[in-house]
Order: C-alpha cells, then structure tokens, then sequence
C-alpha cells in the first residue's frame, strides 16, 4: 500500500471523556474511508479516522470529519408532515403518512398501470435499502421507473463497462493506484472530490516519483496544479482528444497485438472510427497544443502500467459513455489491465452509488442480471420465489425520460428517497413544474428544497443512526454499525421500506411475505444467495468479517475469502451472452442491441472494443450565449449541501455561490473581482459574484452547483440544458451556453461630483470605479456623463485545503 | 394480419416524413434522430414483407420488430430534446418541428396498438421480450 504511516484525522466536540467508539465508514464521498463515531450520552459527538483501515489508514477530509454535525441539527425532521387541502405541510403521525402513500400507490397502480410509480433514491443510502427497493420495485410494484441520482454520479460508469467487458465493475483499484507508472484523472478532480486519494496519490508521488499524473480538464483545478501534464482542453471535446490519442499509439505500434488477437473483439471498426483525428484535428477540436498532445501519446504509449479514473467532467459531458469507452479502448488495445498497476477506475460521486448499481435499486437487475435476457429473469424469479412473467423485462427509464412520462401524464405517484432533485437535476425549473403535477413523497432527514413540491414527508435516519454496508469506487464493501438511536420520530430508510412492503401486502407466489427479512443483516444475508455465482459474488462475506477485515472488495468466495484487489486477471470477460448484464446498446445511438444481435458479435468471453464516433454538445456558444457554463463541486461541500451546509466550519468557508470567470474575460467587460453578475442561459438566470483568474480558460465560466435555495437566485441548475449522453442518460451538466450581465447602478455626474465623491458616496474605491468605468485616474469629470456603478462586491477567495503539502 | 401491415406501413410512411422535414439539421440530437430513424426505416422495410406470413411473425420478425420499437423510444426522447433545443435558440424551424410531434405521437399510439394486437394473438409471455412495456396495455 502507498500509505507508509497512518494519521488519525479527529474532530471531537465534548467535555469529559467520550462514551464509545463505533465502527463506521464515511458517508459523503465514493473513497470510502474508515472512520469511528464519537457517542456521549447516545448522541454522536464526532469522529476519527480508522488508523487500520487500508484506504485511508486515519485520515479524513473536511467534509468527512465535519459531516457528524448534521445529526445534531437543531431542524431535524422529527416527524412525517403531509400537505393539507389549503396547501400546507402539516405534522401527521408516521401512520397516517404511511396509509397515505399506500392509499395513492394503490389508486396510481389501478388507474395508470404498473409503470406509473417511480422510485428516485440516491447514491448516499446502504446496500441493504437498494436491495429492497430493488425487490420492491420489480416484485411489487412491477415498475420500470426505479432510479437514483446515480444517474448523475455513476450511470456512465456502469455503462462503459457494460459496453466493454460486458458486466459492471470497475477492472481495477486503489492498490493499482498504488502500483502505476502512469496516472491519467480524466475529467477527475481528485484534490476536491477525493481529498483522501489524492493525498495518497501525492504522498507516494512524493516519495518515489511515481506517478506520472496526466490530468485532463477544462480548469486549471487543484488537481491539474499538480500534474505532470495537464492537458486544458475546450468542453465537450473529450472523445476528440481520446480519438486523437489512439490514433497516435495506434500509428506509433505501441499496441499488444497478441493481446487483440487472443482477448478483444472489434479491433478494425474501432481503428477505423479514430481514423479520421489526426493529431492536427484533435489539437484543433480540443484546443491542446500538438506537443502537449504528442507527450501525452508518449507517456500512455510508453508506459506498462497505467491507470485511467473518471469522473464527472467525463460523466457528465455530451460524449460521456463514448469517452468512457474509449478510455476502455485505449487499456485493451494496449494489453493494461487484469495485472497490477493497470486497468481502468471509472470511479463513483457518492459513498454508496455503486452499491445501488450492484444490488439492481438502479438500472439492471440485482447482482448484474441482465434484464433482456429472460434466464437471468427466471433466476431472480427463482430467487424471489416469484412467477417471472410478473418481473418487468427490457432496459430502465432514467430520471429525464421520467420527467418526461410525468409530463405526458403517465406517472402518478413519485418517491423521492434521500435526495434533492429540486436542486440537482437540470433545468430546475422543468423539473418542479412537472414534480407539481404528481404526487411527490420525499423522504429525508431535512426540509429540502425539494420539500415544496412534496405531497408527504418522511423524516428518514441519518449516517450513525443505522446499520448497513456501501459499496465504494473500487468495488470494497464497508461496514456502517449504528451508533445511535435515530430521534424520536425518526425512521431508518430500510424501516420506512419494509412498512411499506407490509402494507401493501407484497407476497411471494406462496402467499407469504415478499419482503422476508427483518434487519440490513439478514436483507445482506438474502442479498449474498442472489448475488452467488456472479460477478458481484459476495456470499463469503458476514458483517462481522467486514469489520475484522476493514472493508473487503467483490467478488468475495470461498476462492477468494478476502476479496479480489483487480478483476480480469484472467483475461476472460464477462461477455458470454448468457453471463453478461446487457447485451449492449449501440455506441452511437444508444439502442440497446438485440439478443441476437449481440449473439452475432460472438464475444464470448473476450472484451469489446467499441467504434467511437464523436457527437459535439447539442448546446454550445452563440451569439447570444457567448460562453461556455460547466458546473461542479467544490472541496468544501457535498452536493446540495443538505448535511455539509450544517457544519458551521464547512459553511462558513464557502457560504455562497460563485461564477469562475476567465481574467481576459472579465477585463474585455471591466469587471471587478467579487463584483455581481447576472449569469443567464435560455433557461434562467442566477445573480452571483464574479471569482476572476485563471482556474477557467477564455470563454468559460464555472458555478458550483451546490447552492440551490429558493431564497436567492445562486442554483447552477436554473441554468442547466437537460440533455443527457445517449448510453448511460446522464445528464451534460458540463456544457450549456450561458452570457454574462453586469448589474450596476447608473449616476449620472454633476458639476459637483469628482470622481473620489462619487466613489466615497457609493462606498467604493477609488481605483475600482475607474476600472469599471475604464477611467484613466486623470480623467476629467464632465457634468452629464453617466458613470456605472457596481452593485455590489464581495470577497469570494476560498481557502485552499491541501494538507498533503505540509504533511508530504 | 392486415392490420398489422397497415399498421406498420403507416409508420414506414410517418418515418419518410420526418426524415424529410428534419432533413440534413445539423444540432447533434438531430442526427441522433435522424440515425435512429434511417434504422427504424430500414427494419420496417425489413419487416413488412413478413407480415404477409402471419402465424411466423414472432419468430422471423422478431428482431426487426423489436429495433422498430426500441428505435421510437430513442427518437421520441432525441426529438423532444432538440425540440426544447430549438425553442431555447429561437430556431425559425421551431414551428415546423413541432407539427412533428403529432406524427411522432401518432406512430407511438400506432406501435401501441399493434402491441395490443400481437399480444392478444400471441400472448403475453411471447412478446415480453420483443416489445418494450411502456407500449403494451396497462393492465401489465
Ligand atoms: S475522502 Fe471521501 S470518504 Fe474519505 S473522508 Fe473525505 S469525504 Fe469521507
């Protein structure tokens, strides 16, 4: 492992000693660190880092050792709340809620039809929940419309290796990480996504050298600041650079053709689909300079092991799927991957979201089950002892077709489990006018912003309140022990599910139960039998195991009882079209491919190398919307901010919302740094100040997206196109066209005004007025002349977090 | 069977009308649309002349069948995209583009109808496969 040392990262708020410590894993991001709860007089009082646990051997982020304070919250949900006739929320009892929401799932269920329920969850929740909305969903309710806000997160992950190697899972892990030559963050920005990886990263780096790091982004982030090459690319040209790149190898010979031969299929129509970028076409689309290009060919033709992370700047572009692909393309036709310090790491946005991929709450059917391939629908009818022509067959409905169907009036009732769509999804406005129409039950610990179009509320538990496992970025599964009773009038998420299944009566072809188990560990129990026997195979763990062993990583068996580090170190795919999980979509248009069809490819068993033909963004620049808007995270909070807003800490770094803008920019329109600016797309309008300087390039502008009140006008996502990418639905945040305004106010100088008092009246400096109006400081005043006033400024510089520097 | 094949030949004829009024647009959602629809095109002409042979249809047009459908639920969400694109840039086309969507919604209800009509002569368990449910009776 990369770590030589451990450091236990702790932030405690108590007199006296604590109570106990409880074994936990942290809940905000997909590095999945170890960690234990701090419990005085049953309530969670802090954190520390697990010093033995292999991923993070202590150390935690700050949104990490700040997320505890949310339990805490003095406006916790403590009781469920239904909407009255005068169109209130008002406090109701947890059986009236729940009555409620049987009475209208039964009544949509008559009126519209099976595919009239939709289950949205999230990627936050534990392996346990998806499971049971999975079981839920399909044997229940019989529903296609089971999604998550993983389809903002992970579902480009899960699609590009469905695509390739014909299950999910990513190939590779954090100790190929460790083991690499070559490392390549593609659309990755580790330092704020994954401040715990990146340090590991950045402390061997330090030691030995190693990796060389190859970042790929349109800003100049925290992690591209410490890159070996940074290749700055325009937006939405991810496939041309790859294409580019391929090309380049290709023609240089630095590919393993016995590797091809014996391992892929569709080596000539991938070569002839990057035929066409030269290294001159790719520097022109993505404005990278030739050299940079040809350095980067150098470095990942040269290297024999190389690991290749995405992220969202990958997800969730217009060429998302296509550039995953690619990226997968890329290690097959080299022969890197199956052998330490190889293979690709798509990664994941949130603790969970690839536990909600594996057990089916998302996309497939549990366990990696294909839902076209009926074998696959008789095993799991089988397993749930259920007649199989009641299981919905064929490819799921993301959350933007979904809106869609809501639109066109085929969904009634709308169950949104611990997330906040009203702030994250795209085109906000879109969204709640259609979540208006429907009946919307939100379930989360907090009034969010997507209370208001709430029909009933659940006051669902918190990190530390339940028990459970999560499934991180490289495929380990942790262990979550509860550590406190949820308050009063709160219920776990799996509670809430399984009263859910009671009511409604949900039974297995013999009358009994569907929903069998009564605890996450006996639901985990019920999950392993589904889950033996597939890619995901888990049936050599226990809850017990996991702790003793700090997180074991699928799949684990009786061959493997501590887990398996990388998958295909065999070299066999999961192509065969029995085993596989879908039978693939067609790479351009996304149509899932037939049965036969697919039998045609004759995979069996080796990797498929895809055609990767580019399609730009639909939306881009225009006279009108000159600029580029692309979206993203800051270090300081997580999502929506719906638990990191809640540490004093966290919030009082970063209180506000900001617009990135491109220094040559804000100099062409005379703005001032913190100034105020009106930043507006065909869809909305935010108002936030300007951030000058150089983290974006020319033409582009970057707004965090976790500000969403309805309160101020500071939400990304008023801005936001909801395009999605054709293979995984996910949608492009990362390019939409926006301008910029400023609001300022006129004075209109009189032959008493200099420029100082004009300054001294609206109380700002000298200097800045004379910027904003392009004055030189010997300018005279003439009476009539109208000067522009900004409206406002304010300090938007952020502290950087980088600890690893005084560490390393 | 005549049914079917009046069926599906209004839809070969509703997929030459888009394919002519969406014509050489060059947004990428409308080459989405335009590729999907060329398939779409391609297996209903693959797909009529079976359907002369009622009783084979579920086995010998089973994939063309099956592309048919899964392509109208990718053009519906690609044209509804471009749709909401050309709104958002004041495209001229606008008006023409949504007149579309009548013959886009008319070749849906036509796919739903003659889902109707091969599972009723066929049965449930042998279409689960072919046709995607979001265009089969409710009653699934
Ligand atoms: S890196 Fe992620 S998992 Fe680790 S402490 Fe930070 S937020 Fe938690």
């Amino acid at each position: 492992m990369s770590w030589i040392d451990e450091r236990v990262d702790m932030n405690v708020y108590t007199q006296g000693d604590i109570d106990r410590w409880v074994y936990s894993t942290c809940n905000i991001c997909s590095v999945g660190c170890g960690c234990h709860i701090a419990v005085k007089d049953n309530k969670i009082v802090g954190i520390r880092g697990n010093a033995a646990h292999p991923i993070n051997r202590g150390r935690l982020g700050p949104k990490g050792e700040n997320q505890w304070y949310a339990n805490n919250s003095t406006d916790r949900l403590l009781t469920p709340l239904v909407r009255n006739a005068s169109g209130e929320l008002e406090p109701a009892t947890w059986d009236e809620a729940m009555s409620l929401i049987v009475r209208k799932t039964k009544e949509t269920l008559a009126q519209k039809g099976a595919n009239s329920v939709a289950i949205y969850s999230t990627g936050q929740g534990h392996l346990e929940d998806y499971y049971t909305i999975g079981k839920i969903g399909r044997a229940g309710l019989h529903t296609h419309l089971l999604d998550a806000n993983t389809r903002l997160c992970t579902a480009t992950t899960e699609f590009c290796l469905l695509q390739s190697f014909g299950a999910d899972g990513t190939p590779a892990s954090y100790d190929d990480v460790d083991e690499t030559d070559v490392l390549m963050l593609f659309g990755h920005n580790l330092a704020e996504t994954g401040t715990v990886l990146f340090e590991r990263v950045l402390q061997r780096k330090k030691r030995t050298g190693k990796p060389y790091l190859i970042v790929v982004d349109p800003r100049l982030t925290p992690t591209a600041k410490e890159a070996d090459l940074h290749l700055q690319l325009y937006p939405g040209t991810n496939v041309p650079l790859l294409n580019g790149l391929i090309r380049m190898i290709v023609k240089a010979g630095r590919i393993d053709e016995a590797f091809i031969r014996n391992y892929t299929i569709g080596y000539d129509a991938m070569l002839a689909s990057v035929e066409e970028w030269t290294p001159e076409k790719s520097a022109e689309a993505t404005g990278i300079p030739l050299a940079q290009l040809e350095a980067a060919a150098e470095a990942l033709g040269q290297t024999s092991r190389l690991v290749t992370t995405t992220l969202q700047g990958t997800f969730q572009s217009a060429d998302a799927t296509t550039a995953c692909v690619d990226i997968n393309n890329l290690h097959l036709i080299r022969g890197l991957i199956g052998k330490p310090g190889c293979g690709p790491l798509h990664m994941a946005g949130q603790p969970s979201s690839s536990a909600n991929r594996t057990v089916g709450g998302v996309g497939t059917y549990p366990a990696h089950r294909n839902p076209q391939n009926p074998k696959h629908l008789q095993e799991m009818a089988r397993l749930w002892n259920v007649e199989e022509r009641v299981l919905p067959a064929g490819p799921e409905k993301g959350i933007e077709d979904q809106l869609s169907l809501i639109e066109q009036g085929k969904v009634g009732l709308f169950w949104n489990i611990g997330t906040n769509p009203l702030v994250s999804l795209p085109n906000r406005t879109r969204v709640k006018k259609a979540l208006e129409s429907v009946f919307v039950v939100v379930q989360d610990p907090f009034l969010t912003e997507t209370a208001a179009v709430a029909d009933v509320i659940l006051p669902a538990a918190l990190w530390g309140e339940k028990e459970g496992t999560m499934e991180n970025a490289d495929r380990t599964i942790n262990l979550l022990r509860k550590a406190v009773d949820p308050p009063e009038g709160v219920r776990s998420d799996f509670d809430i599910l399984l009263d859910f299944a009671r009511r409604m009566d949900f039974r297995d072809k013999d009358g009994r139960p569907l929903i069998g188990y009564d605890s996450p560990e006996a639901c985990f129990e019920e999950w392993k039998a589904v889950s033996r026997g597939r890619p995901c195979d888990m049936s050599g763990i226990t809850y017990d195991k996991l702790e003793r062993h700090n997180g074991l990583r699928w799949p684990v068996t009786e061959e493997a009882p501590l887990g398996t580090p990388r998958l295909y170190a065999d070299l066999r795919f999961r192509t065969e079209a029995d085993d596989a999980q879908s039978y693939t979509k067609d790479q351009f248009t996304g149509r899932p491919l037939t049965a036969s069809e697919y039998a045609e490819l004759k995979p069996d068993g080796r990797a498929i190398l895809h055609p990767t033909r580019y399609s730009p963004p639909p939306e881009q620049p225009t006279a009108s919307y000159p600029f580029w808007l692309t979206t993203g995270r800051l270090v300081w909070h997580w999502h929506t901010r719906t638990k990191t807003a809640r540490s004093p800490y966290l919030q009082a770094i970063a209180p506000n919302a900001y617009a990135e803008i491109n220094e040559e920019d804000a100099e062409a329109l005379s703005l001032l740094p913190g100034e105020l600016v009106r930043i507006s797309s065909p869809r909305g309008w935010i108002e936030v100040p300007a951030n000058i300087g150089n983290a974006v390039q020319k033409g582009l502008i970057f707004v965090p997206f976790h500000y969403g009140s309805w309160d101020g006008h500071q939400a990304a996502n008023e801005l936001t196109a909801d395009f999605v990418d054709p293979l995984s639905k996910q949608p492009t945040f990362k390019q939409s066209a926006c301008k910029i305004e400023k609001i300022r106010h006129s004075h209109a100088l009189t032959r008493e005004d200099t420029l100082q008092t004009v300054a001294d009246h609206y109380r700002i400096r000298l200097d800045d007025l004379l910027k904003a109006n392009r004055l030189k400081a010997d300018h005279a005043v003439q009476a009539g002349q109208t000067l522009e006033i900004p409206i406002s400024a304010a300090n938007v510089t952020l502290p950087a977090y980088r600890p690893y520097l005084k560490q390393v | 069977m005549a049914e079917l094949t009046i069926i599906f030949e209004a839809l070969w004829a509703n997929a030459i009308k888009i394919e002519r009024t969406i014509g050489e647009a060059d947004n990428p959602l409308a080459k989405l649309c335009l590729t999907v629809l060329r398939e779409q095109k391609q297996q209903l002409e693959r797909l009529l002349p079976k359907l002369a042979d009622e009783g084979s249809i579920l086995t010998s047009g089973k994939q063309a069948l099956s592309i048919v459908y899964h392509d109208d639920e990718l053009i519906d969400s690609y044209f509804r995209s471009w749709l909401r694109h050309l709104k958002w840039s004041e495209d001229p086309f606008l008006p023409e583009a949504e007149r579309l969507l009548t013959v886009l919604e008319e070749t849906k209800s036509r796919l739903t109808e003659a889902a109707s009509l091969l599972e009723d002569r066929y049965g449930y368990d042998a279409v689960k496969y072919v046709i995607p449910a979001f265009y089969m009776p409710i009653h699934h």
